[in-house]
């Protein structure tokens, strides 16, 4: 019985691993050709991903700036002010901290998203073209869900703005 | 203790010193990645000449909501403004994948 069972499970471990791969492998598509591309045109690839890089790092400061002056400059002393006046603002507060915890998150995913890019940028791509092309990926796939966070952000500031209005007509 | 005796304490202080230095350096080093405050640094080498392109407003200078205060109209308008001078600066296509695209990295096969 237990040889039975150590059968099974090895079975249903070679099946997972061999979907997985499977899955993987048709996540994108490498054809030879794609791979030639990337070796010969590996240091016009660098010098783009480098100008990236340092673009990004402006929009992460920027868009950073903002973010932070939303909560603490418009956010939290509206809360403070509408609490003081007898206002329950518990939607709003809510908003705040799903809003602080995005910005956590954004904070984080850039951090991950950087360290990534720098690995890509210092990947061999003229030798190693297929491990450059699916390092690329990856950092494709940190670069979406950092701009999902960064459009959940905008689209909390927006939601708090429309709430904050409505309990004030609410009210009157 | 008795080698410890004959050392040069001037040597031996200098030695200290700068072992001292070193620990505290690499803490600080460690802690500056660890934040992530390396990535907010754009006096780093290579990011100097976007440095003039942060868009930074002094704390005084920034919009702000008193906590003080009725709520009223007034108060309402104020912070429309304000939020729409927010929105209208935070960019939504931020971190677009199209900039990483294999069209943008010149790989694209057609």
């Amino acid at each position: 019985m237990r040889r039975w069972l150590a059968g099974l499970a090895i079975i249903v471990l070679a099946t997972g691993m061999f979907y997985s791969r499977l899955a993987r492998a048709t996540d994108y598509l490498i054809t030879e050709a794609l791979i030639s591309k990337v070796s010969t045109n590996c240091s016009q690839v660098k010098v783009r991903l480098k100008q990236v890089q340092v673009n990004d790092a402006l929009t992460r400061v920027n868009q950073g700036q903002f973010f932070e002056s939303t909560a603490n400059n418009l956010m939290t002393p509206l809360n403070v002010r509408l609490v003081a006046n007898n206002y329950n603002p518990i939607e709003l507060l809510s908003l705040n901290k799903e809003y602080d915890k995005h910005l956590t998150t954004f904070r984080q995913q850039y951090m991950t998203y950087e360290e990534a890019l720098i690995d890509l940028i210092q990947q061999d791509c003229r030798h190693q073209p297929a491990q450059f092309y699916d390092k690329l990926q990856a950092v494709r796939s940190l670069r979406q869900q950092l701009q999902l966070t960064n459009q959940s952000l905008n689209q909390l500031i927006q939601q708090y703005f429309t709430k904050a209005k409505q309990l004030y007509e609410q009210a009157q | 203790m008795n080698k410890l005796n004959k050392l040069n304490p001037f040597g031996l202080f200098l030695s200290l010193a700068v072992l001292i230095t070193l620990i505290l350096g690499a803490i600080g080093l460690y802690i500056y990645r660890k934040t992530g405050a390396y990535s907010l640094d754009l006096s780093r080498p290579g990011y100097q000449k976007i440095h003039k392109n942060i868009k930074y407003a002094p704390d005084s200078e920034r919009l702000k909501i008193n906590k003080e205060g009725v709520v009223d109209q007034a108060l309402m308008d104020q912070v429309e403004v304000y939020f729409e001078h927010y929105i209208e600066q935070i960019n939504n296509e931020a971190f677009a994948e199209r900039s990483i695209s294999d069209q943008a990295l010149g790989l694209d096969l057609e």
